[in-house]
């Protein structure tokens, strides 16, 4: 658990709509591990890091997409295979499990 | 029966308190346990009676879609918080149950402990190093430049320069806050119980001997202090292992401090007999 990002949810207000993204689990070399926390708020926004770079950017994508769906996601990223890992040269190599959920 | 936002403020609440706390969430299930994907639960942490092993309690829950939740589910989702705080360990944990499966991720909130040293002197200097070992997040306070110092105390978290006072009152202290009152006189020990003797800390010691440190607490009390509150402060300090040295004596405040974190029974472990210590080492 990110303590900074359980005060952020606490304190805003219940309108406003976000999405808390944390790591479950990890297999191989992974930036950061299981229990590393972020939010995605409705207009982009970030706060918290679960690793940065573009599996980040991948993941604040898909939170937006579970936030318009209203409904929680199990999500895993990839950072082995598949063409994103290998032209952004990702350097971790790992694989995250992701829990995405729509407040 | 909680929405998340308002499970989350009381997370929030707890983890400002300084306490433990587990989030269980069903990730994944197959069979009737689809029904319970979604699920969450929030967990402390507490003593139960004389029991010495702490254990989860069951501070809110979610059910969602799925209405109730089964004793089997609840019990499993209590069990992986409890596998959580003993490993300290975040993780995803399968449960069968008949008819299907669950997977339950449980997450971790555990606070460091704080341990606040008020005065930079001699005997602060082993403390805060040991604190440093022990696991505990050091603060040191004095207001004099030449005592509160990081080339002094180079482990502490944080070396505070300022009067007692106004110090102290900067500084959150919770539940998981070790204070350990050593200035260099019982007018600056006056000053920095006063500041924290009402705080919910975890410990309040402050070194002296016993007239002075009576002198010292009856004081607070004449002052209106509630004398309930005065009887929690460890004073004289320390566990009665004979301590002489700067470096003995913190050694004796930090056993007083672990025993007091984890309910220790504070006997020697060999002894087995009454009295089976009959003559002092060298």
């Amino acid at each position: 658990m990110d303590p900074e990002v359980i005060r952020a949810i606490a304190a805003a207000g219940s309108d406003v709509p976000m999405v808390l993204v944390t790591i479950t689990r990890t297999w191989g070399s992974s930036p950061r591990k299981a229990g590393s926390q972020m939010l995605v708020f409705a207009d982009g926004r970030t706060m918290g890091t679960i690793g940065g770079g573009c599996g980040e950017a991948e993941v604040r994508i898909r939170a937006l997409q579970a936030l318009a769906r209203k409904q929680m996601e199990v999500y895993r990223l990839d950072m082995t295979t598949g063409t994103t890992a290998e032209e952004e040269g990702m350097v971790c190599g790992g694989v995250m499990e992701i829990l995405l959920e729509p407040l | 029966m909680k929405t998340y936002r308002e499970l989350m403020v009381e997370l929030a609440r707890r983890l400002d308190q300084g306490l433990p706390a587990a989030v269980v969430i069903v990730v994944a299930g197959q069979g009737i346990g689809q029904t319970y994907v979604g699920c969450k639960w929030l967990f402390g942490r507490d003593m139960h009676g004389k029991d010495p092993i702490p254990l989860p309690v069951l501070l809110g829950s979610i059910s969602g879609e799925a209405g109730v939740m089964p004793d089997w589910l609840v019990g499993a989702a209590t069990d992986a918080a409890n596998i959580s705080f003993i490993l300290g360990e975040v993780s995803v944990r399968r449960y069968e149950s008949p008819g299907g499966w669950v997977d339950l991720f449980a997450d971790l909130a555990v606070p460091v402990p704080s341990l606040l040293v008020c005065g930079g002197g001699h005997i602060s200097q082993p403390l805060v190093a040991m604190g440093a070992m022990a696991g505990f997040q050091v603060t040191v306070i004095d207001d004099r430049p030449q005592f509160a110092n990081r080339e002094r105390f180079p482990t502490a978290y944080r070396v505070i320069c300022q009067s007692f006072g106004p110090a102290l009152a900067g500084l959150p202290v919770n539940s998981s806050t070790y204070i350990v009152v050593v200035t260099r006189g019982h007018r600056y020990d006056e000053v920095c119980l006063r500041a924290v003797i009402g705080s919910p800390a975890a410990y309040i010691g402050m070194i002296g001997s016993r007239r002075r440190v009576a002198g010292v607490l009856a004081g607070l009390v004449a002052e209106g202090v509630a004398p309930a509150l005065v009887e929690r402060v460890h004073a004289p300090i320390g566990l009665d292992i004979g301590a002489e040295t700067p470096g003995e004596i913190a050694v004796s405040i930090l056993a007083e401090i672990i025993h007091v974190r984890h309910r220790g029974r504070g006997a020697v472990m060999s002894l087995k007999k009454e009295g089976g210590y009959g003559s002092r080492g060298n």
